[in-house]
């Protein structure tokens, strides 16, 4: 049963703001006597810096300050986890966009023109550009350590016992890394306090990164740091860690000069130096019987870290675990190695290494599918978790192992998955030329962190009743477009019984709301929710024994508020949220309330990959249609359909809005994003030439099923759904064309040149 | 520098300005800050705006070349208190998500409606071409452009 007040159809509460213009983003934050920064960047991957020169700059019209490393006013270490990256260069360059220095101006256009102004000498050496040769013994370093930066392992089983196996399915696979293409670039704007103190406002998914990283910075307590969200211009992983670079190098222009900073970065330089999805290769062998059981399967998955660690092991810790599917399969290894190379910085891109490692599992499950002659589907309920055989690649056994098949049922039924196959095969019947293709896809994902980070799964909201009985919340996750604030007042609203329009969620700020971990992972609903739901029910303690008291009954069991009346069963007397708001404030009780979620302590072994790596898990699948023209290369991707085990829908637009976003920027990464590189440095730092999907390119549908079987951790049985509606869609793609070019694909983007290459019939591998 | 004049929403301004200064910058300089810049390149159409009604992408005109012409931005649309019909339809379709596209792709759109008063889903997509969105997938702006497009035609008929 629907909980009364849940996906109500209202609009997000931040929609005509946006839709009138009024919207306020980094960019447009104005304030008195503010100075405009750029950053100075190396165009090159891998040297040393043996000259820089800054004196024109330096001498240039409007220009106030010029820092490099050797005059930077703050700690010049950047590392989140490990400390191997400066903010600006002392010697060592190591990617295209590490910083040779910093540029405040009275104008941006000054800025820029004395940015042109500085000289400096770059020896070049070799470089790593391949993940796959990093490792080799006489590799160039990136890293003086060595350029292997920390492996994961899941042990489950004993696999050398399946090389007997009927059937042994062996392949690499090179899948290409992602562009998030926010609209809105990254930056910040730092404004020195009077005090002391400082205020930045910042586009961000985690303005306590950010806090954390400019308090280490300038030297300062986390307390006199305050961080306030701006409306962030779409996040989707890469205004995780990487904003606090910006931010940090507008703290430390604004240190210098005394005066405020804006430093937003242009669309070139954040595609070149903010972080990517990670490019990998994954080796994926796969033991089975004849019958289609999985026996056993090894993985080894290579990430290309780019040149510093950021937060590459934590993308990996997840790729690892990830790597297997939503199967119950007894011998598993993964080896998962996370390599420093000079190619882009690597780091959270929404779905967190899942989507890579899915288009191996999920090509070679159509492969195994074919081999022994069953359906995509039969397969994948052959080995998949279920009731019966309920465990993860981790060893837990999923209390909810058996949405899995129900979902592949949903899944079957809403594409028309039968009708079209039969379709395309009469087709191909009657023209052997036709390329028409179908695939499927299906993944399992922790929608909260990982055991390795559970210390930040945890969540703050602050809920204040006003005297007139509207409400204010501030809730530690952020809104970047995808719809917390929609989620929250949501939640609040029918956690108290009343009217959504009566609550106001304010983005977040540092100084307001305990630092709530990152809005990542999916993990906005349930961790924000949650706490937004502690907080309503210690106000529903205080609320609830007045409405009693007004409704003559001797206590509060049984007491309800909907639409803002209170009412019992057993009396028609009945009495509003605004007076018993008014009862509250007469009494002189406490109308405010901070809500805290934790999610549970779990046990895990990061040596075998074994224990509850995650609270708890989604299911997801897509059936990508699609149209392959031979001679052009060109993939038209006809419908998708996409399948969600979401627990519970707290505002169902947004949940839409986030399968059909998540969709197409899936085809955008399988089909036309392709991160050109020479050298590490990208060829293609724009809109011009990298593409991203246009109204044109979308699919003629896109079907949504939802599964909604509540899970006890989330708020009214909510789940996340921000990553999975991304993660299946590359590899169910890639199963599409396969499908359509009747041959074995190992690589993603499947750009028209490759597709064109992969339909030659003389093409390698052709089987 | 070069002295221009314009009418901005209905108020006209007169300046100084650099040759080299695109409208996009002029239009942020004086505080019309619906205007987005993505790109600066013409790629991504978050600075759209209706020059002497015609949707242009603000970071591909000189200010000079806009002088003595009519600049219209979202604001010109409608506001809070009174919503153009397309505002309306973003809004209750859940087209907005980041919101960062949305100014422009609305006067975009207003243009398409403009061009074909009943527009198909086809050229809808094709109106909106140069107007990227990376968090919407653009289903749900094109059912609103399609439902502002019917309660426009309403409108017109009262
Ligand atoms: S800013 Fe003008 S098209 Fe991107
Ligand atoms: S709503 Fe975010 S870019 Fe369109």
């Amino acid at each position: 049963m629907t909980h009364p007040g849940l996906d109500s159809g209202a609009p997000r509460p931040d929609a005509a703001t946006k839709a009138m213009g009024r919207a306020r983003y980094c960019a447009d934050v104005q304030l008195t006597g503010m100075l405009h920064g750029v950053i100075v960047a190396s165009p090159v991957a891998s040297g040393i810096l043996s000259g820089l020169d800054v004196s024109a700059a330096e001498a240039a019209p409007g220009v106030v300050a010029v820092l490099t490393a050797a005059n930077l006013p703050g700690n010049n270490r950047v590392g989140l986890i490990f400390d191997d990256q400066p903010l600006l260069v002392t010697d060592r360059v190591r990617m295209a966009g590490d910083r040779l220095a910093l540029i405040a101006a009275t104008t941006l256009e000054a800025a820029q023109r004395a940015a042109r102004l500085v000289k400096f000498t770059i020896d070049p050496l070799p470089g790593v550009h391949d993940v796959r040769r990093a490792l080799e013994p006489g590799a160039p370093l990136v890293q003086e350590q060595g350029n292997l930066l920390k492996e994961f392992f899941v042990k489950r089983g004993a696999p050398q016992t399946c090389r007997d196996a009927d059937l042994v399915l062996e392949d690499e696979f090179v899948i290409g890394g992602q562009e998030h293409a926010y609209l809105e670039t990254q930056g910040t704007v730092a404004e020195p306090q009077p005090d002391g103190s400082w205020l930045l406002h910042s586009t961000t998914q985690c303005p306590f990164y950010i806090r954390g990283r400019v308090a280490r910075f300038l030297g300062l307590p986390i307390s006199r740091v305050r961080v306030r969200q701006t409306v962030t211009g779409g996040g989707f992983g890469g205004k995780e860690d990487y904003p606090d670079e910006p931010a940090m190098c507008a703290a430390a222009l604004a240190k210098a000069t005394g005066r405020p900073v804006s430093l937003i970065l242009p669309r070139d330089q954040d595609m070149q130096m903010s972080t990517k999805r990670h490019a990998m290769v994954v080796r994926h062998k796969l033991y089975a019987s004849l019958s289609g059981r999985i026996r056993g399967v090894e993985v080894q998955v290579l990430v290309d870290a780019g040149a510093y660690a950021g937060l590459s092991t934590v993308v990996a810790e997840r790729a690892n675990i990830s790597s297997v599917g939503p199967y119950d399969i007894e011998h598993v290894s993964v080896l998962t190695q996370v390599i420093y190379t000079n190619n882009l910085f690597g780091g959270p891109y929404r779905g967190f290494g899942a989507p890579q490692v899915a288009a191996a599992h999920e090509a070679q499950m159509d492969r195994l599918a074919r081999a022994v002659g069953q359906d995509p589907f039969e397969i994948r309920r052959i080995n998949g978790v279920s009731a019966k055989n309920p465990e993860f690649t981790s060893g837990e056994a999923l209390p909810q192992a058996h949405l899995y098949g129900k979902l592949l049922d949903e899944l079957e039924e809403k594409s028309g998955w039968k009708r079209e196959k039969a379709a395309i095969a009469a087709a191909r019947e009657a023209d052997p030329g036709a390329c028409e293709g179908i695939g499927l896809a299906t993944i399992i994902y922790g929608v909260n962190l990982h055991w390795g980070g559970q210390r930040l799964d945890r969540g703050g909201a602050y809920v204040l009743i006003q005297a007139d009985g509207t409400v204010n919340a501030a809730v530690g996750i952020t809104e970047m477009g995808q719809g917390a604030l929609a989620a929250m007042r949501t939640i609040c609203a029918a956690g108290l019984g009343i009217d959504e329009t009566r609550v106001q969620i304010t983005e977040v700020d540092t100084a307001l709301v305990p630092d709530s971990g990152p809005t990542v992972a999916s993990r906005a609903t349930v961790s924000g929710g949650n706490a937004v739901l502690d907080a309503v029910r210690q106000l529903n303690e205080r609320l609830l024994p007045l409405a009693a008291g007004k409704l003559g009954l001797s206590g509060p069991e049984g007491v309800v508020c909907r639409d803002g009346v209170y009412s019992h069963p057993s009396t028609t007397v009945t009495t509003t949220f605004n007076e018993v708001v008014a009862l509250l404030y007469g009494r002189r009780q406490n109308p405010g309330a901070l809500g805290w979620f934790m999610s549970p302590e779990r046990e895990y072994d990061p040596a075998t990959g074994q224990g509850r790596a995650y609270a708890f898990y989604t299911f997801g699948g897509h059936v990508v249609r699609v149209r392959v023209d031979r001679a052009t290369g060109l993939v038209t991707v006809r419908e998708v359909t996409a399948a969600h085990d979401v627990g519970k829908i707290i505002h169902g637009l947004s949940a839409e809005g986030q399968v059909q976003g998540g969709v197409v920027q899936g085809l955008g990464w399988a089909l036309s994003e392709e991160l050109k590189l020479d050298a590490g440095r990208l060829k293609n730092p724009g809109f011009t030439d990298y593409l991203i999907p246009s109204s044109m390119d979308i699919p003629e549908r896109i079907n949504i099923v939802f599964l909604e079987e509540p899970e006890d951790q989330g708020p009214f049985g909510a789940k996340g759904l921000g990553e999975p509606s991304f993660i299946s869609v590359g590899a169910a793609t890639l199963n599409a064309v396969s499908h359509a070019l009747g041959r074995d694909v190992s690589v993603l983007p499947l750009t028209p040149e490759r597709v064109v290459g992969l339909a030659r019939p003389d093409a390698e591998g052709t089987p | 520098m070069i002295p221009i004049q314009m009418e901005i929403n209905g108020q006209t301004i007169e300046m100084e300005v650099a040759p080299d200064l695109s409208l996009l910058d002029l239009l942020r300089a004086v505080g019309v800050d619906s205007v987005k810049k993505g790109c600066g390149e013409g790629d991504c159409g978050a600075c759209g705006v209706l020059l002497d009604g015609v949707y242009v992408k603000s970071c591909l005109i000189l200010a000079a070349q806009a002088s003595g012409r009519r600049v219209e931005t979202v604001e010109s649309l409608g506001n809070v208190e009174h919503p153009h019909p397309l505002q309306t339809a973003f809004v209750e379709a859940g087209a907005v998500q980041c919101g960062f596209c949305i100014p422009s792709m609305l006067l975009a759109a207003r243009s398409v409606i403009e061009a074909h008063p009943e527009p198909t889903v086809e050229q809808i997509k094709e109106g909106l071409d140069g107007n990227l969105c990376r968090c919407t997938g653009y289903v749900k702006q094109i059912e609103a452009v399609q439902t502002a497009a019917r309660v426009m035609k309403e409108e017109d008929h009262e």
